[in-house]
């Protein structure tokens, strides 16, 4: 079936309408020849036409070159339905893990500067950000408080001791998504959130110290406070248990939307109401809510990360310089507007397992990056890489401001446990240069570096494209894991 | 509670995630081996006590509905009360609804051996089916 791929050029390949019965717009999927020899092995190519079945879907079906397979969408996977007319919401769109994100910090320091404090920082990391199964965060709140939190976001963590008010205008909408609702949240949502505010969680999960490898972009470089060799932070996390339960309860909800509104789709992960229907409008109320929560959870974890290397490193916080440069959801619907076919738009951006990545100039990116552009997170696994990218005009018009989230899994965590067996872990990432601290048996086994995609050349693709532009290469020096 | 002689179940892999098919020769026995294989994808179930009793009811329009909604019972005492389930009696299947008993202990970090959690119990590629030996399930989970 993926002969009916057509390859447009290096980057880009056309799934065209005809591929499926019921596909409304065609698929775009921004890979290399090497890249699309992986992704035609798994049924990704299949859920980015199911995903063209949306109703009110408009222009295309994308994926990103870190595509692989998702519940629903794939992950990878950008969708864009119609906010004013007939489009709809779906859960399985922006996935389990609602508002899973990531932020980096940079610092005034360089890597000699930590040299012999690496392992200090680690241990510091790892006792003061519960990390795994059974850890609980040190924060109790009551509903009123917790509620507080679901409508605020980042604002509530700052309100309340958690970092500053300047680290608001650095993360994306403010740190806060407006028209949450805590009533459209259930109370097993709530009774698995409340001991999982400021939790890092299990799973690709981290918190990392990096460094700065190489800066591609002098001019984006300077404005997001980067220098080659570098010390930077990378926290990699989301709404926890509280947003994996609201999805698991919209998808209930969903399954009932889709007989009643008589939507015929091709999987049932990919159940959705209109966007204007009570169920669409409760989801979105939902959504927000956990959305909201993982904006606070990165924020406490960012705070207490920034208090570990002020108290490791003795450095007053001028000295250290630890600054947000930027957090970016990489699981979530928006509203946002944007011009199709010259016409301007209100579009409902479902982006699972992407990042939004908006040009210079405009509105929604921070006044501090409007000459570059939105810088673009893309955390790599602990022993490769990370980027740091920034959002392009030609993103804007073609992929809804819109980039890759990471460098997306190639083997199954079964496969990566048994490429383990008597191999020590550890021991390699040490021996080049990470040192690593987890609670799950199988935590690190499961996210070895040949388990991922090659992330250069993930990155290489959507530079190339144009759809967002190459800033900065980071590699990893110490890694907490779930 | 019986004790399990032979698994009646097999994890398998997914590219990112893991999912676990299960068999019995009752819909009842099959629900039970795909909880008991939710539990093993987590931690080492040799470890845990079956010390706690828990009872479980759900609801669904179908039998893979209803094994979902029986499932995310238990990953949500797991996930909001920390306890990690070891043994699993399905007690009644009947118009939709279900009623089990499990038996778990609170996860203690010191003696139990996590391997990797379950976020959520997805649809994908979910089946619930009578064969002829019996019945057999199927269920992907998110990790």
């Amino acid at each position: 079936m993926t002969s009916k791929l057509q390859k447009l050029d290096d980057y880009r390949w056309l799934l065209p309408q005809d591929y499926k019965p019921g596909m409304r717009v065609p698929g775009i999927i921004y890979a290399s020849d090497a890249l699309m020899e992986n992704i035609k092995k798994d049924e990704s190519v299949e859920q980015v036409a199911n995903a063209a079945t949306l109703p009110g879907i408009v222009k295309a079906s994308l994926a990103m070159p870190d595509m692989h397979f998702g519940y629903g969408l794939p992950i990878g996977g950008v969708v864009a339905t119609d906010a004013k007319k007939d489009g709809v919401i779906t859960p399985g769109g922006v996935g389990f893990d609602i508002n899973c994100g990531v932020r980096m910090l940079r610092t005034n320091l360089s890597r000699a500067d930590v040299k012999d404090k690496i392992r200090a920082l680690v241990e510091g990391l790892y006792a003061s950000i519960p990390t795994g199964v059974g850890a609980k965060g040190e924060l109790r709140l009551s509903r009123s408080d917790f509620d507080r939190m679901l409508v605020q976001g980042a604002r509530w963590a700052v309100d309340n001791g958690y970092g500053s008010r300047d680290d608001l205008e650095r993360i994306e909408a403010g740190g806060c998504i407006q028209g949450a609702d805590p009533d459209k949240v259930s109370e097993k949502a709530y009774e698995r959130g409340k001991g999982q505010i400021g939790t890092l969680g299990s799973g690709n999960h981290f918190a990392e110290i990096q460094y700065v490898q190489k800066v591609f972009d002098e001019k984006a470089g300077a404005a997001f406070g980067l220098f080659e060799g570098q010390v930077t932070l990378m926290i990699h996390t989301g709404s926890r248990g509280f947003g994996h339960q609201v999805c698991t309860d919209y998808l209930k909800v969903m399954e009932a939307s889709v007989r009643k509104y008589g939507f015929s789709l091709p999987d049932r992960q990919l159940a959705c109401a209109p966007i204007d229907s009570p169920e669409g409008r409760d989801y979105l109320a939902a959504m927000r809510a956990a959305a909201n929560f993982g904006f606070t959870n990165r924020q406490m974890i960012m705070h207490w990360a920034r208090e570990v290397f002020l108290h490791v490193l003795h450095l007053s916080p001028r000295d250290l310089g630890m600054t947000l440069i930027y957090d970016v959801a990489h699981n979530i619907v928006k509203f946002e507007e944007h011009e199709v076919e010259g016409r301007k738009m209100t579009l409902a951006v479902h982006r699972k397992g992407a990042t939004r990545a908006f040009p210079p100039g405009h509105p929604e990116t921070p006044a501090v990056y409007k000459d570059v552009g939105q810088p673009v997170i893309i955390p790599g696994d602990m022993g490769t890489y990370s980027y740091i990218l920034a959002g392009t005009e030609r993103g804007m018009a073609e992929t809804f401001g819109s980039a890759c989230h990471g460098a997306g899994r190639v083997m199954s965590r079964a496969a990566a446990v048994k490429a383990c067996r008597g191999r020590a872990i550890e021991r390699e990432l040490e021996d080049i240069g990470v040192i690593v601290r987890y609670t799950g048996r199988d935590a690190l086994k499961e996210e070895i570096p040949e388990a991922y995609k090659d992330i250069d050349q993930v990155v290489d693709v959507v530079h190339n494209a144009g759809i967002a532009k190459r800033v900065a290469k980071l590699r990893p020096i110490g890694v907490i894991k779930g | 509670m019986g004790f399990i002689v032979a698994k009646r179940y097999k994890i398998f892999g997914t590219t990112a995630d893991v999912g676990v098919e299960s068999w019995g020769d009752s819909l009842s026995e099959a629900f039970e081996a795909q909880a008991e294989g939710m539990f093993d994808v987590m931690a080492e179930l040799p470890g845990v006590r079956p010390a706690e009793d828990f009872e479980i009811e759900a609801e669904g329009d179908d039998d893979e509905t209803l094994l979902v909604a029986f499932l995310n019972e238990l990953l949500f005492l797991f996930d909001a009360g920390g306890v990690l389930f070891r043994e699993f009696k399905v007690s009644e299947i009947r118009g939709g609804r279900l009623k089990a008993a499990a038996r778990g202990e609170k996860i203690d970090t010191s003696r139990h051996v996590i391997k990797t959690p379950v976020k959520a119990v997805t649809y994908h590629m979910i089946k619930v089916e009578k064969t002829k030996k019996g019945y057999r399930t199927k269920v992907v989970y998110d990790i």
